[in-house]
């Protein structure tokens, strides 16, 4: 791309480097070659081209499955402790405690890389205000930093880390490392706030503990007095083809196309429900019967098909520089260096 | 035109040769040493050609690019925009990136100490040749041979604070003291970071030392025992002196080496946890390529390439100011 010679097609999960290249006119709005092809969205799930759309034009096709986030468990642990699943904070909160007491890790984190640690923030502050907050700081708003959902989430954030329920050393742990998973299947840990592909991975690293049934999973709870829905998602919401400008007109036109009718498709559906993935295509819903992970599959897809706001994955949807910076300041709230407050002044300068 | 001095040389030949001191040996001396001098010039300038074209196209050109480009705006995919001093004037209210610079300074500073007293001490304790100095000498020089992605792979398994080595020690032999969030800690990350450099560079000074040790006149220490020093009066007016070249380059090179070290800090932690471990190398990583902001990363550069540059130049001013001293009698 830097190098001004793009191929036709490049992967994106569209949000803030899309924009990047919408101003810098290297990527093309589909709607022009697809104009053979009226309706050929509603293929999709409605959450499909919220990322991919600039100034009202869509630029993204996905490709591969979606992303959301949910809370993972260890069956074995919840059940020696007679829990069950918790459906509010405070319930979280109380279970939290109870894991601890009996001598196990409450929550596995991997946070080198903070991401892991940002999808605590995506989904606290979106029960807490909404998903309208952070819309209005990627449309530029950046003095809704200052919103009382982070400074509340960020205190929320602040308190699982002083009562000790993350892991010793979650900070340094890099979650690709695979040790946050590990600590799930050695029965150490209990819960694990991740995004849907720890299934598939936990399946290479030890896929007993799944066959076995011992790995659960639950929606993120809801936030008591808060104002968001409690079917609301975030995560990394698609990958998706765009379509270079420097790429001939006809050219863009088959690739456009052909990922129109392709990807929307039931056999290319099918395939994606075979690797555990989440397709963003309607025609996945007749099919979860048919998956090799069916109650798992089912419950993202719903997770996914209902959420009535999911959220781009901040570090994505931000300018890249923006990204890079919350990353940081997030890290510093996570390993209490930096108060809540000192977090959105931080972010409000920057942005 | 590096021929023309060769072809003009068979005319100068005919004058007969002045003697020395004659009036005229000035203007005659210079009629035929010129192309001769052009000659050697040629000569130079053919060697040096090679290495002079490598130096300009791979260190001095970028150099230039990367000064270019700290006057433009530029994330990757846009058009260049004139910014002016725009993104000069914002390394003076980065406090990013003046936390990043003492951090810097912090590391090279330790590093420096560190890195020099242990390779010292290795090198010169082992510069004996027997038989077990050759084993241990064998042995310091493995980690040499571990790229410093292998380096960084074999400590964070290490250091990992659930599951890694450190961590089964301290379980399995109640050594609390290594029960440390190693890399995870705002406040000892840096250091730890700082200890496996030196595990990775000692080695190299050490064997510097061992040879410098070597290379020291037996007859030196002989003297000196005549006269009645002490091991330790042996190392301090002895040892030392005569290592002070070795000191000075080994100085240098661990100065410039960590000024612009990046492997270990991106690989152990990138930065993290938060801006605990940012060095200034790393803040220009991510400014160019996680934000993307490619002009203010050319400024990030630039100014270490300076700072490099000057400590460099003083390290090595003072080593031979220090040393021309002692030629002249003080020490």
């Amino acid at each position: 791309m830097a190098g001004n010679q793009p191929p036709t097609m490049i992967v994106s999960s569209g949000g803030g480097t899309l924009k990047q290249y919408v101003q810098a006119g290297k990527v093309e709005p589909l709607e022009t070659a697809l104009s053979a092809y009226p309706g050929w969205q509603s293929k999709f799930l409605a959450a499909s081209f919220g990322d991919v759309t600039v100034n009202g034009k869509i630029y993204g096709i996905p490709v591969l499955g979606s992303q959301p986030a949910l809370m993972f468990y260890s069956k074995p642990i919840f059940s020696k402790l007679h829990l069950s699943p918790p459906a509010t904070w405070d319930q979280f909160l109380a279970d939290c405690a109870t894991i601890k007491k009996a001598g196990y890790i409450p929550l596995a984190l991997g946070n080198a890389q903070g991401w892991p640690g940002l999808i605590w923030e995506e989904m606290l502050v979106d029960r807490l205000g909404g998903p309208s907050v952070m819309d209005s700081i990627v449309n530029g708003q950046s003095a809704q930093w200052d919103n009382p959902a982070f400074t509340e989430a960020n205190t929320m954030i602040q308190q699982l880390v002083k009562d000790g329920y993350f892991q010793p050393g979650y900070s340094a742990v890099d979650y690709s490392n695979g040790e946050p998973n590990a600590l799930m299947y050695t029965n150490k840990a209990a819960m694990q706030l991740q995004l849907n592909f720890l299934y598939s991975q936990m399946q290479t690293q030890d896929a007993s503990y799944i066959s076995q049934g011992h790995l659960g999973w639950f929606a993120f709870p809801s936030v008591p007095g808060g104002t968001g829905n409690v079917n609301d998602e975030a995560g990394n919401v698609g990958q998706y083809a765009l379509i270079t400008s420097q790429t001939p007109a006809s050219v863009r036109k088959m690739a456009a196309e052909f990922l129109a009718t392709m990807m929307p498709s039931a056999s290319y559906t099918k395939a994606m429900l075979g690797f555990d993935e989440v397709p963003l295509t309607t025609a996945a819903g007749a099919q979860l019967a048919n998956t090799p992970d069916t109650s798992f599959t089912k419950f993202t897809y719903n997770l996914v098909a209902k959420a009535p706001a999911y959220q781009l994955s901040w570090d994505a949807a931000l300018p890249p520089s923006d990204a890079t910076t919350l990353l940081a300041n997030l890290e510093n709230v996570f390993v209490l260096k930096g108060s809540p407050q000192q977090f959105s002044s931080a972010m409000r300068a920057a942005g | 035109m590096p021929m023309s001095g060769i072809v003009h040389s068979g005319t100068t030949l005919r004058t007969p040769p002045t003697p020395p001191g004659s009036p005229r040996a000035g203007t005659v001396g210079a009629q035929r040493a010129g192309p001769r001098r052009r000659a050697r010039l040629a000569g130079d300038v053919a060697g040096v050609a090679p290495a002079a074209l490598l130096y300009t196209f791979l260190l001095v050109a970028p150099a230039a690019v990367a000064l270019l480009l700290s006057f433009f705006s530029w994330n990757g995919v846009s058009a260049f925009r004139w910014a002016g001093l725009a993104n000069w004037d914002r390394l003076f209210h980065d406090g990013g990136a003046a936390h990043s610079l003492l951090l810097t300074i912090v590391v090279t500073a330790v590093s420096w100490f560190l890195q020099t007293v242990l390779s010292m001490a290795a090198g010169l304790t082992t510069a004996r040749p027997t038989k077990v100095n050759s084993a241990l000498s064998a042995l310091y020089v493995l980690p040499l041979l571990i790229s410093t992605a292998g380096i960084g792979l074999i400590w964070e398994s290490l250091l990992a604070p659930s599951l890694g080595g450190m961590a089964f020690l301290a379980g399995t032999f109640h050594l609390g003291i290594l029960n440390k969030d190693w890399l995870g800690d705002p406040s000892i990350v840096l250091y730890v970071i700082t200890v496996i450099v030196a595990w990775q560079f000692v080695p190299f000074y050490t064997l510097l030392y061992r040879t410098a040790r070597q290379q020291v006149p037996r007859t030196l220490y002989e003297a000196a025992a005549i006269d009645g020093a002490t091991g330790f009066q042996a190392f301090r007016h002895v040892t030392l002196p005569q290592l002070r070249n070795t000191i000075a380059s080994s100085s240098v090179l661990v100065v410039i080496g960590t000024l612009t070290y990046f492997d270990m800090f991106f690989l152990l932690t990138d930065g993290g946890p938060g801006t605990s471990s940012r060095v200034l190398s790393l803040d220009m990583y991510n400014e160019a390529f996680s934000s993307t902001d490619f002009g203010y990363a050319s400024v990030l550069t630039i100014v270490l390439v300076l700072i490099g540059i000057s400590a460099g130049a003083v390290l090595l001013k003072v080593a031979r100011f220090s040393a021309s001293a002692r030629a002249h009698g003080g020490e």
